[in-house]
């Protein structure tokens, strides 16, 4: 699998329908991640906090995103 | 990738250097119980599980292994080895140390231990192994063959990441403190709404903060208030300070957070023992719960132990959730209370630290309050945080709610000016608290979002693996179905297929139909013979699914509880799906043996007899033959009798297949005796039909075979008077025992040619009336008698 691209994105833009509040910047690194280290193998704790940390800190919307909401 | 030789020193049973050559063909194995067929199996499994042999698991595995591995007679100085040659010329070489451990060579280009032991090796006590499995062990065992490694790890650490993100963002701690400011905004602002405090918020900057218009933000604005109300605080005089910090800590309350701990505590007492008490009982009881719940519909509740629908079961856990989650919102509100108090403490001691308060302290210490002050000082409000028992609250209570008391009368007469002030203070800080909290409340909302994006991916990567499974499980259900088919034609079992199970994540099930009723469960209604049939056909529809590996199939012993009828089955199956791939069988069936040993292609598969063990330090050996007649040599030391019965027993065996083959017609007899007949009826028929039948060719003529005729009629004169004797009255000597022997295995040798080396069977000649060895030197005329 999600070597497969497509399958992948597919996965995620589905996801995002029902989360409309998940950036765009969570997504990519998400994309990314599946196709790759997530699908490897299994991560060590600490390995999944940092990626944990970088998509908390990617769901906080982008100024431009803020000001196009607004 | 075949195996040409797999050789063995000192190896379990076996001593010097025992080899099983296979030529790389297919081989079947006889060898009566305990001659050592199982050791060549153990010495595959040893190589594919890194040392290990599951049936030495527990007591005799790890370093107590090396007492099971080695031959218990291996002279000193001697090596425990096992050396496994392909058909490539190439040879694995493992050297096993005296604890059972080893070090492997060689070989380098097949990796060996990359070969599933599950896939490569099906023992006799494993054939239904898969069918009494759980649906979770089915799942396990399958997965592999699914191609879905990378998509289960995905989802599982999508799990973890989930649980990674709720920790990083401290989820948790930020619903605690939202729920803390909450209660100090109803205290301080009621039912206002967030315009309304942002309004009395811009009230209060435009009364303290005339000169200031720099902003209309609100967080600005508090800090800008506080600033100004400092300031103002700093122009008070002496007394209008201590009663503004007496006032301030009058207005502390501690009563309300105590009564909530209280009354939480309380309440977790009474309901968390007996829950442990039932939660322990039901984790005891969990194993053999699960077990039950895959195929009955009624189950026994493990916490009051009556029997109860399945569904009443699920409605039970789901009360069982409802009172965990009542539990776990009780201990919330405990833990905010203890934060309220911790703060309110912080507060209060905040207040009475100043110096405005110094000479009223002074006072106080002087009375009965002194002890209390004391009290006060040393507190250490955070820690109640992580530790809070009765005895903190008791002496809180006794200790500090007097000093607000005290406080609270003192600052009763508070001058207006001071009043207002401290409201307004209060109103400030709790304001600034509230503005601030929409912050934390939207990132812990992001967070919620993350958290639940995650699980809605995984969940997605889960239905992925649940269609692609159908779809792998679809087509090994295809050839189960057909292997079954062939098993078992024209029997009321039908339409076996391998299914996922609705509702559950990694669980497979068996489902069939059983005289056209559909079963979930081959235990339903299989019995075992048929439970051993099924179980054999999954482990080879699974291996069939690796075709692609080319690897042997090893099967030990797998037709014990097979009765001759699907027994017989067996090689048309091994042939129409295995053709192209080397199997090795073994087994102890003398009778299927000999069936094999007719029924298969020379060409393909190879035939070796195994010798009675003997001593340790004599070993596993082969016998010369491929017939079974050193089993018979092997008495005739110590009990020719049993000799002669061996003999007259593989008589049996091999002249009825041998009658069978040749269209015998013998006279019909009653009842079940016409499976029941013996050596002397098949060769009487043999040799009087052999008159006309059974033909040799001599030059360009085909005669009478008569030298197989004579030996045929000795054996049988042989067999009425020897051989009944060593089944009857036990007196038969040695030297007749091996006559006896000798000439039956003389006399059978005559249906193999000795120039093309195959059965008079092999081949149709002149149409149906003659079957022929492949070069016609010896035929026999169908149903001519």
């Amino acid at each position: 699998m999600p070597s497969d691209v497509q399958w992948i994105a597919a996965r995620i833009a589905e996801a995002r329908k029902n989360h409309d509040s998940v950036t765009d910047a969570v997504s990519v690194r998400m994309e990314k991640l599946l196709g790759d280290e997530l699908s490897e193998q299994l991560l060590s704790t600490t390995k999944l906090s940092s990626i944990a940390k970088l998509l908390v800190a990617d769901m906080v919307p982008a100024s431009s995103d803020t000001e196009a909401k607004e | 990738m075949r195996i040409e030789t797999i050789q063995m020193s000192w190896f379990r049973g076996a001593a010097d250097p025992v080899s099983l050559e296979s030529n790389c063909k297919s081989l079947v194995v006889y060898g009566e119980n305990a001659s050592g067929k199982s050791c060549f199996v153990d010495a595959v499994e040893y190589v594919l599980n890194n040392g290990k042999i599951g049936h030495l698991t527990h007591e005799y595995s790890g370093k107590h292994q090396g007492k099971a591995i080695h031959n218990t007679h291996k002279p000193k100085g001697q090596k425990t080895e096992l050396r496994i040659r392909f058909e490539n010329d190439s040879e694995l070489k493992v050297v096993i140390n005296s604890d059972g451990s080893f070090t492997s060579s060689g070989a380098e280009t097949i990796a060996m231990n990359t070969w599933r032991y599950g896939r490569t090796v099906l023992r006799q006590d494993e054939v239904a192994a898969f069918i009494h499995d759980t649906k979770g062990g089915k799942y396990s065992a399958l997965l592999p063959l699914f191609g879905l490694h990378q998509l289960e790890i995905a989802a599982e650490n999508l799990r973890h990441l989930a649980k990674s993100v709720e920790k990083q963002s401290k989820l948790t701690e930020a619903k605690t403190t939202l729920s803390r400011i909450k209660t100090k905004r109803k205290e301080t602002f009621g039912a206002d709404s967030d315009g309304q405090i942002l309004t009395k918020i811009g009230d209060l900057h435009s009364s303290y903060c005339v000169d200031q218009v720099t902003t209309r933000d609100a967080l600005p604005r508090c800090e800008e208030l506080e600033t100004a109300i400092h300031k103002r605080i700093g122009q008070f005089s002496v007394d209008q300070k201590r009663y503004l910090a007496l006032h301030s800590a009058g207005e502390r309350d501690l009563k309300s957070p105590l009564h909530d701990i209280r009354t939480a505590s309380v309440e977790l007492a009474q309901a968390v023992e007996p829950f442990i008490v039932e939660k322990l009982e039901v984790l005891a009881a969990t194993g053999e719960f699960v077990e039950k719940l895959e195929d009955k519909k009624d189950v026994e509740c493990p916490a009051c132990g009556q029997m109860i629908p399945v569904e009443t079961f699920r409605a039970h856990v789901k009360t069982e959730q409802e009172r965990l989650q009542t539990l776990r919102d009780t201990l919330n509100a405990r833990k905010t209370s203890i934060g309220t108090l911790s703060d309110n403490v912080k507060s209060l001691k905040s207040s009475l630290s100043k110096e405005d308060v110094k000479l009223w302290k002074e006072e106080l210490s002087k009375g009965p309050l002194a002890d209390n002050l004391t009290y006060l000082d040393q507190i250490n409000a955070e820690a109640l945080r992580t530790s809070c028992e009765e005895k903190d609250l008791k002496e809180i209570e006794d200790k500090l709610v007097p000093l607000i008391d005290t406080a609270a009368a003192d600052s009763k007469d508070a001058p207006v000016e001071v009043q207002k002030l401290s409201t307004d203070k209060e109103i400030v800080s709790v304001g600034k608290d509230t503005i601030t909290a929409t912050d934390l409340a939207a990132s812990a909302a992001r967070a919620e979002v993350l958290i639940s994006f995650i699980n809605s991916l995984e969940q997605g990567v889960r239905e992925e693996i649940r269609l692609r499974s159908e779809a792998v499980i679809g087509e090994i259900s295809q050839d189960l179905c057909d292997m079954w088919a062939i098993l078992h034609p024209d029997e009321p079992i039908e339409d076996v297929r391998l299914y996922l199970p609705q509702n559950t994540d990694k669980a497979i099930d068996i489902g069939l139909k059983f005289f056209g009723v559909k079963q979930d469960s081959p235990r339903l209604t299989l019995s075992e013979g048929y439970r051993n049939s099924l179980g054999l056909c999954i482990f080879l529809a699974m291996a069939k699914r690796e075709s692609d590996n080319d690897r042997p199939l090893i099967l030990d012993d797998v037709v014990v509880s097979f009765d001759r009828n699907h027994r017989g089955m067996i090689v048309e199956v091994l042939e129409k799906c295995f053709n192209k791939r080397q199997v090795l069988l073994r087994t102890h069936d003398r009778e299927w043996y000999t069936e094999l040993r007719q029924q298969l292609e020379g060409k393909t598969w190879g035939f070796k007899t195994l010798l009675p063990y003997e001593t340790p330090d004599i070993g596993i050996r082969w016998s010369h033959k491929t017939t079974t007649f050193d089993d018979a040599r092997s008495h005739l030391k110590e009990r020719p009798d049993s000799a002669g019965n061996d003999a007259r027993k593989i008589m049996d065996i091999e002249l009825a297949l041998i009658a069978e083959r040749l269209l015998i017609r013998l006279p019909f007899m009653r009842a079940d005796r016409n499976d029941t007949r013996m050596a002397h009826d098949f060769l009487e028929r043999l040799v009087a039909d052999g008159q006309k039948c059974f033909q040799k060719k001599v030059g360009t003529d085909y005669v009478t075979h008569s030298d197989a005729l004579d030996a045929l009629h000795k054996v049988d004169c042989l067999l009425v008077s020897w051989a009944n004797r060593a089944s009857h009255t036990f007196d038969v000597v040695r030297p007749e025992a091996m006559k006896l022997i000798d000439s039956c295995e003389k006399a059978l040798e005559f249906f193999k040619c000795t120039s093309c080396d195959k059965w008079i069977w092999f081949a149709d000649a002149q149409g149906s009336e003659w079957v022929q060895c492949q070069c016609g030197e010896i035929r026999w005329r169908y149903g001519k008698g």
